[in-house]
C-alpha cells in the first residue's frame, strides 16, 4: 500500500508545485487592464489548489472520516461539517495574516509559528475530549437502554470542525501574505475563500465516505451499532494522542 | 498494521503536504574521476521568498547584506542542521555527515536563494545524494535543468513509505 500512498503523494507535490508558481506568476503580473482575468483565473487555481492541497496529508480528513465511521448520519451532515472546517480555517488564517501583519509587521514567521504550535496544542486536546465524549456517551447509553438513543452529534461536530479548523492553514497563509504584500488586499481574500472552498470538498469526500462504510457495516452489526460508535471514538482518542505527543515533544 | 500507521502518520503530518518548494540547483565543473565538493544552489518558490524577505531584508532595501545573510545562515540555515539539510550525502552506500561551507545568499526573479558548497571528496561512482523532507512540510524538488554538470547521473525516485526522496546517482 505504501507504494501507492507515496506515489499519490509524489504527484500531489508536483501539482502543487506548479500551482504555487502558477499563482505567483499571475498576481505578480496584475496590472489595471488584465485585473479581471487575472482575477477570476486566480480564484480558479486557488480552488483547485485548496483541492489537491487537502488530498494531502493532514486537513483531518482522517479526523472527518473516524467521527462518520460511527454511522447514524447523512452525507448531507459530512458535507456540512468539511465546508464548517473549512470556513473555519479560512476565518482563522485570514485573522492570523491580517492581524499579525498589520499588527507588527516585522517578525511575522515568528509570530505565526507561536501562534500555530498553540492552536495545535488546542486542537489536539479538543479531538482527545471529542474521542472521550464518544466513547463515554456511547457506554453510558448502552448501560441505560439497550438501543440507545443517539449521541448529541451537533455538539461534538462542531467541537470536531473547531478542533481542526483552528489552526490556520499555512498554505492559505502564504497566499494571503503573498497578496498583503503586494497590495492585492481583496484578491488576497478572495483566494483564501476560494482556496478554503475547494479543501471543503476534499474533506467532505472523506467525510462521505466514511458514511458510506457505516451504512454498509451496519446491517452485519445490527443491534451492535455501538461498536463502530465506540471504536470511532478510540481511533479519534488515538489521533488526538498522537498529535498531543508529537506537539509536546517538538 | 503497516496500513494502520500509514493511517495515524497521515495524521501527524497535519499541517505538512508541503508549504514550501525548493529547486536544488548542483554544480559539479571541476570534476571529472572524483567530485571533490558540489556546489548548492537552493531557489525557494516566490510567495515562501516573499515571507524569507520580510524577515531577512532588514532595511527593505531589496538586496541581503552581509549582516542579514549572517542573520539568515544563524537563524534559518543553521537550525536546518536537525534535519540534515534535507540532503542525504551518501559515499559507497554509506550515509555521511553533510557540512555546508560558504554559505551566501542572493534575490533571482523575487525567488531568495541560498548558496553553499558541500564538499565530498569521492570517487564519483560512489557518489548518490538524496534530497527529502521526512514532515513533507518542504519539498526539495530535482529536475534535470537543475544540474549543472558534464558528469553521467541518473534521477530517482525513492520510496521511503511515508515520503519520498530524490536521488541523484553519479557513473
Amino acid at each position: 500500500m505504501s507504494e501507492y500512498y507515496n506515489a499519490f503523494l509524489k504527484q500531489i507535490i508536483s501539482w502543487q508545485y506548479e500551482l504555487n508558481r502558477l499563482v505567483s506568476g499571475e498576481i505578480r503580473g496584475i496590472n489595471d487592464e488584465n485585473f479581471l482575468g487575472v482575477y477570476a483565473t486566480i480564484i480558479g487555481i486557488a480552488f483547485l489548489y485548496g483541492l489537491i492541497h487537502a488530498a494531502g496529508p493532514g486537513h483531518g480528513k482522517a479526523l472527518v472520516a473516524f467521527y462518520f465511521a460511527k454511522g447514524k448520519e447523512s452525507y448531507k451532515s459530512a458535507f456540512k461539517l468539511g465546508y464548517l472546517i473549512s470556513l473555519i480555517h479560512a476565518v482563522s488564517a485570514l485573522a492570523v495574516t491580517f492581524g499579525i501583519f498589520f499588527i507588527i509587521e516585522k517578525m511575522f514567521r515568528h509570530n505565526f509559528d507561536a501562534y500555530s504550535q498553540k492552536a495545535m496544542l488546542v486542537s489536539a486536546v479538543m479531538i482527545l475530549t471529542v474521542g472521550l465524549y464518544i466513547v463515554v456517551k456511547s457506554y453510558l447509553e448502552r448501560r441505560k437502554v439497550h438501543e440507545g438513543t443517539p449521541v448529541d452529534t451537533k455538539k461534538s461536530r462542531y467541537a470536531i470542525a473547531f478542533s481542526v479548523g483552528v489552526v490556520p492553514c499555512p498554505g492559505v497563509m502564504t497566499i494571503v501574505l503573498f497578496c498583503i504584500m503586494l497590495k492585492q488586499f481583496t484578491l488576497g481574500i478572495l483566494a483564501a475563500v476560494a482556496m478554503s472552498i475547494g479543501m471543503g470538498l476534499t474533506i467532505s469526500i472523506a467525510g462521505i465516505l466514511s458514511v458510506v462504510f457505516a451504512e454498509k457495516m451496519q446491517p452485519l452489526m445490527r443491534s451492535k451499532g455501538y461498536i463502530l460508535e465506540m471504536l470511532s471514538g478510540v481511533l479519534i482518542i488515538a489521533l488526538g494522542g498522537f498529535l498531543l505527543a508529537a506537539n509536546l515533544q517538538s | 498494521m503497516k496500513t494502520v500507521v500509514l493511517l495515524l502518520f497521515c495524521v501527524l503530518s497535519l499541517w505538512a503536504h508541503p508549504h514550501t518548494f525548493v529547486d536544488v540547483h548542483m554544480d559539479i565543473q571541476k570534476s571529472k574521476e572524483r567530485i571533490d565538493s558540489i556546489d548548492f544552489r537552493w531557489e525557494f518558490d516566490e510567495m515562501t521568498s516573499s515571507m524569507m524577505l520580510m524577515e531577512f531584508d532588514h532595511n527593505g532595501n531589496g538586496t541581503i547584506e552581509a549582516d542579514e545573510t549572517s542573520y539568515a545562515y544563524h537563524n534559518y540555515f543553521m537550525p536546518l542542521q536537525e534535519f540534515n539539510f534535507y540532503t542525504d550525502l551518501k559515499i559507497g552506500g554509506k550515509t555521511v555527515a553533510v557540512s555546508p561551507q560558504n554559505f551566501k545568499m542572493s534575490i533571482r526573479n523575487n525567488r531568495v536563494c541560498y548558496h553553499f558548497t558541500l564538499p565530498v571528496d569521492a570517487a564519483k561512482d560512489r557518489v548518490a545524494l538524496e534530497f527529502y523532507d521526512k514532515d513533507n512540510f518542504v519539498a526539495m524538488v530535482v529536475k534535470k535543468r537543475f544540474m549543472h554538470t558534464t558528469l553521467k547521473y541518473a534521477i530517482k525516485d525513492v520510496d521511503y513509505d511515508f515520503y519520498f526522496a530524490y536521488r541523484v546517482e553519479f557513473s
